[in-house]
């Protein structure tokens, strides 16, 4: 290789790492200073004072917070795994059957994912709505009115409402990347399979799960740091975080705290929380799959 | 004959398969057609019986939508974020990524690092020290400044993929441009950026993507009304709707949002499909 | 080839100063944005007229855009211009103003004056009273009225100035915020309905929910309110405690003394809010409409009652209704039927940030909307009631005549016009009050939570806020 050309990499890389460091490392360093203080919107800087601990100490005799914790907690038990498991049996069923319009049902699968959370989630509120909505309609022609909700409305389903969402938008998007590893596993391991007689779905559980491990260890992590992100968008058009909290979730409460209720300095210990929650069960679930190779 | 049960099999299979696919298309496109033809109706007849086809077909919703709703001012302040987001992350992230990729330097590791842990730091987390910044700078509500954020934010990811595309091609072509007394910043031009241009169309489709549809930052950082973006500017529509009562004007917008998206999907969807099987992430 | 290089380096340098110069000159324009052709047209007229004597003044309001429409501001911001040669009103008017104001507030650059509400959705004026953000404004009330036939003080409406809503610190009885306009908030009705039926109007709680019996069998539901937005039951809740305890009930609460919430007589209250939806009252699917779905199913004759104001009528002028629909207003029942009927006026809010930078200019146009011409505009355009003592008067001419009976709600024996709001937070306090006394109705309503679990957790809240005022005070 050729002598290093310092002044070529200090072009390339100093104008990248001075934008890096005013938007991202300053304001993420800003946030944790923000988060010991008892900043509002009228009084941040040298107006505010540091507080130590105390937001932190607060967040964990908040039942607001708890609330929106156990939702969000709630919300990543359950859409990850549902999520890839639609997304898996899509991506099989699409790459192993010989249908002639499979590309036209991978495009309409993936559409979701491509428009904005925005859309998704007016588009999902009028679904749920309980007059004019097509669930309870459904239901009704089904004469199944006992099964009718006020979805959005009601505490014990507002959450779910939020997580059918997040799955619809999401499956596509991860199936597509399946539909890719699937590609990639040779064929002569699904044809030996059948010269053994292996049927459909045994060849799904038996072949296609345990050859995509690896890939489905990467997507966990990607659909779990994906759900507490992409909630906080859903939760927020649908719901607001209603009935009575139901379906707040961690970065929404944020939201409230910091803009609604201009405590900058709470909002950014709730944001701080959330992100080393993130970034732990991230890197602990990496570390699980990874291990099982 | 028993090549005949074998194709019954096949058959019926097949058919099953197909009912299981069409069934789930329907959950997946029944939203959009159910708003589609509400786009049409008149208020009344939305609130009265909101699942007969409508009457006629009502265009005024969509004048509304146009005229009232600011629809095409959203349109254009989205289109110029992310065009302009896009071109700013390529120029910036094409040669650091080529930098890391072919060379060690003082820190290079470091780097390296910080980027790939910033991949979880996602703007919503750091929206309010965000929001201080650029009303510091006066750059709220101001759609050169939310593009260049944009940017940044996805410069963690876009090296990342593109160190590691970079990383792959072989060194040949650009050792004989070297000889052929290339300088390096025409052998980035010349040579990495066409062999990179998978790489790179990658990239920009799966940015562009979460640009023109990126909700938190945008709701901080652009509250004036002729400012918003697409996301902001819907939400506001289904805000505004409720003191409006004007469904029929929010539905159309709704389509007429997603009409040109639909339309650049189905337009670019090799390339996306392809992209993300190649990068694998997502911002 | 080090050339080149340094050229390539400048290319780069000079795109990113590009990018930062374009982007200031950018945010320079947006600082005007939204007013700009406002503020072209008007700076055209002052060149054409050549005005150079009359000071050139500027006046940025913020006005939240609600069930009133813009019509009423558009035309009152040129009615004050038309008679202040040289000024120029720069009006932000949307449904989202608080999200547009509150950077414009953080960064210093506040407006001159606002109308937007202490209990909006988006807390931006509870935040601002936190941190004591607004600019006192009892002097506007002392001095002359815009007519200047009098002391402005006398011209509102009595009561009012002197409640929390207008002078929210306690200890201090400072005017902070100015009313707006008035009206009374109560169970709207379909008068044509009732007299065709021949139903009377609960005066208490048995006849109210003993009038759920008889609409029943006629397939209708007794009630239903703004299911997401449960702040609106702030119309039952807050009269039927004061009918049941008087206003000594009401005190307590707007000042979160212990046990103020959680006591027999507010649970009683509770607890027939609960009986609504628990003994079936309410109308199927409330919980999850927003305000305008549950009005439209309502005036659609699903229900038969709805909690809300006066400005229902023109809010909801082009939705469907049931064939002869008549607006009328009734108080909510009482538990004796010798309880005054307490009515929880509608009245919101002007301010002026104590940023503002033409505070003197802010306050000559609140005088100005006092004026009869503002009050009258606001009746022709908006259909309702300044809070001034001769608004039903002057606005008799304008507004429809169902809005006009509703307001003749007081004329009713034994009713009396109720002034609601908490006491000011103390700073850095992370509680909504609203959202904690309101929010649980949903789940009280869903049956999740019984009454004595939402007085409760009310209370708790309170303490909470009891804390965070000593540790201030500190």
């Amino acid at each position: 290789m050729a002598k290093k050309p310092k002044l070529f990499i200090a072009v390339c890389t100093l104008p990248v790492i001075f934008l890096t460091l005013v938007f991202m490392i300053f304001p993420m360093f800003n946030a944790i200073y923000l988060s010991f203080t008892d900043s509002t919107a009228l009084n941040v800087g040298t107006a505010s004072r540091f507080i130590g601990l105390d937001n932190y100490k607060y967040m964990f005799q908040d039942k607001s917070f708890f609330q929106s914790l156990q939702n969000t907690i709630k919300l990543m038990a359950v859409v990850p795994v549902l999520t890839l498991f639609f997304s898996l049996i899509f991506a099989f069923v699409l790459t192993q059957s010989k249908l002639r319009e499979k590309a036209f049902y991978r495009t309409i699968f993936f559409f979701p994912s491509i428009i904005s959370l925005t859309i998704v989630g007016i588009v999902w509120s009028s679904v749920f709505n309980p007059n004019k909505g097509i669930l309870n309609h459904l239901l009704e022609l089904l004469n199944l009115e006992n099964l009718q909700h006020a979805w959005l409305g009601e505490s014990k389903t507002a959450l779910w409402c939020v997580a059918a969402a997040l799955i619809w938008q999401a499956a596509g998007y991860y199936m597509v990347m399946y539909i890719a590893s699937i590609d990639g596993i040779s064929k002569e391991v699904y044809e030996a399979a059948d010269v053994d007689g292996a049927r459909g779905i045994q060849k799904f559980f038996f072949i296609t799960i345990p050859l995509l491990r690896n890939v489905i260890g990467i997507t966990y992590v990607l659909s779990l740091s994906g759900t507490i992100n992409l909630s906080f968008t859903l939760s927020n058009v649908m719901t607001a975080g209603g009935p009575n909290g139901a379906s707040s979730v961690l970065l929404q409460y944020m939201y409230t705290q910091g803009m609604r209720n201009a405590n900058f300095g709470y909002a950014m210990a709730i944001a701080m929380f959330t992100l080393a929650a993130a970034v732990v069960l991230s890197l602990l679930s990496r570390r699980l799959t990874d291990r099982t190779d | 004959m028993r090549i005949n049960t074998n194709i019954v099999k096949r058959q019926v299979t097949n058919w099953i398969l197909r009912l299981f696919l069409i069934l789930t298309s329907f959950i997946f496109l029944y939203p959009f057609v159910w708003n589609l033809l509400s786009s049409f109706k008149t208020n009344t007849e939305y609130l009265t019986d909101p699942y007969s086809l409508p009457a006629g077909l009502n265009f005024e919703n969509y004048i509304n939508a146009v005229k009232k709703a600011n629809m095409a001012s959203y349109f254009l302040n989205s289109i110029y974020v992310v065009v302009l987001a896009t071109i700013i992350l390529l120029v910036f992230v094409v040669p650091i990524s080529y930098c890391l990729a072919r060379y060690r330097f003082f820190g290079s590791k470091v780097i390296l690092n910080i980027y790939m842990a910033c991949i979880f730091l996602q703007a919503t987390y750091i929206m309010i020290p965000l929001f201080l910044e650029l009303q510091a700078v006066n750059g709220l509500d101001n759609r050169t400044m939310l593009a260049l954020v944009y940017a940044v934010m996805q410069f963690p990811f876009a090296i990342f993929t593109l160190r590691g595309f970079i990383s792959a091609l072989p060194t040949d072509y650009e050792e004989a441009a070297r000889i052929d007394g290339g300088s390096n910043f025409k052998i980035l031009l010349n040579v990495i950026i066409p062999l990179c241009k998978p790489g790179i169309a990658t990239i920009t489709m799966l940015t562009a993507m979460g640009f023109w549809n990126e909700y938190p930052l945008a709701l901080v950082i652009m509250t004036d009304d002729t400012k918003k973006t697409l996301p902001i500017g819907l939400a506001n529509l289904f805000e505004v709707q409720k003191y409006a009562t004007d469904w029929g004007a929010l539905f159309a917008g709704l389509i007429l949002v997603l009409i040109p998206t639909a339309g650049i999907y189905l337009i670019g969807q090799r390339q996306l499909l392809l992209g993300i099987s190649l990068g694998g992430l997502k911002g | 080839m080090k050339k080149r290089l340094f050229a390539a380096f400048l290319a780069t340098t000079m795109i990113f100063a590009g990018l930062t110069g374009c982007s200031s000159w950018d945010s320079k324009e947006s600082s005007s944005a939204g007013n700009s052709d406002a503020e072209n047209s008007a700076g055209n007229s002052a060149d054409q007229t050549g005005e150079g004597n009359a000071a050139e003044q500027e006046l940025n309001i913020a006005v939240f855009q609600g069930g009133f429409g813009d019509e009423y501001w558009n035309g009152v911001v040129e009615l004050f211009e038309q008679e202040h040669p040289g000024v120029t009103v720069n009006m932000t008017i949307s449904p989202t103003v608080a999200d547009i104001i509150r950077p414009q507030i953080v960064a210093g650059n506040a407006p001159d004056f606002m109308a937007l509400n202490d209990s909006s959705e988006d807390g931006l004026i509870l935040s601002l009273m936190k941190d004591k953000g607004l600019m006192e404004i009892t002097d506007v009330f002392d001095g002359q009225n815009y007519a200047e036939t009098g002391i402005l003080r006398e011209d509102i409406k009595d009561g009012l100035l002197e409640s929390s809503k207008c002078a929210p610190y306690t200890g201090d009885q400072g005017i902070y915020l100015a009313p707006f306009n008035t009206g009374p908030q109560g169970l709207i009705y379909n008068k044509t309905l009732f007299d065709e039926k021949g139903w009377k109007i609960p005066a208490t709680w048995d006849e109210f929910f003993a009038l759920g019996d008889t609409v029943k069998e006629d397939g209708r539901a007794l009630f239903t309110y703004q299911g997401i937005y449960p702040g609106y039951l702030e119309e039952v809740l807050w009269p039927a405690i004061a009918s049941a305890g008087g206003m000594e009930a009401i005190n307590a609460i707007c000042s979160y003394e212990e046990g103020s919430f959680n006591n027999e007589t507010v649970l009683k209250v509770l607890q027939k809010i609960a009986d609504i939806s628990t003994k079936g009252y309410l109308l199927k699917g409330t919980v999850g409409m927003n305000h305008t779905e549950s009005q439209s199913e309502m005036m659609l004759g699903k229900a038969v009652f709805i909690t809300n104001g006066t400005w229902m009528e023109s809010e909801m002028a082009e939705a469907p209704r049931e064939e002869g629909f008549e607006f009328a207003m009734a108080p909510i029942p009482t538990f004796h039927a010798d309880d005054v009927h307490y009515v929880l006026d509608s009245c919101e809010q002007f301010s002026i940030p104590a940023g503002a930078k033409n505070p003197d200019l802010a306050k000559e146009f609140i005088r100005f909307l006092y004026s009869d011409e503002s009050v009258k505009l606001f009746a022709e355009k908006a259909g309702a009631v300044y809070a001034v003592k001769a608004g039903r008067e002057l606005a008799k001419d304008y507004v429809s005549e169902s809005t006009y009976n509703m307001y003749g709600i007081y004329d009713e024996t034994s009713t009396a016009s109720l002034v609601m709001n908490f006491e000011s937070l103390p700073s850095g306090c992370k509680i909504n009050v609203s959202d904690e006394v309101f929010n649980p109705i949903t789940s009280v309503v869903n049956g999740e939570m019984t009454a004595e679990q939402w007085a409760e957790s009310v209370e708790a809240a309170f303490a909470q806020i009891r804390s965070d005022k000593e540790a201030a005070d500190e």
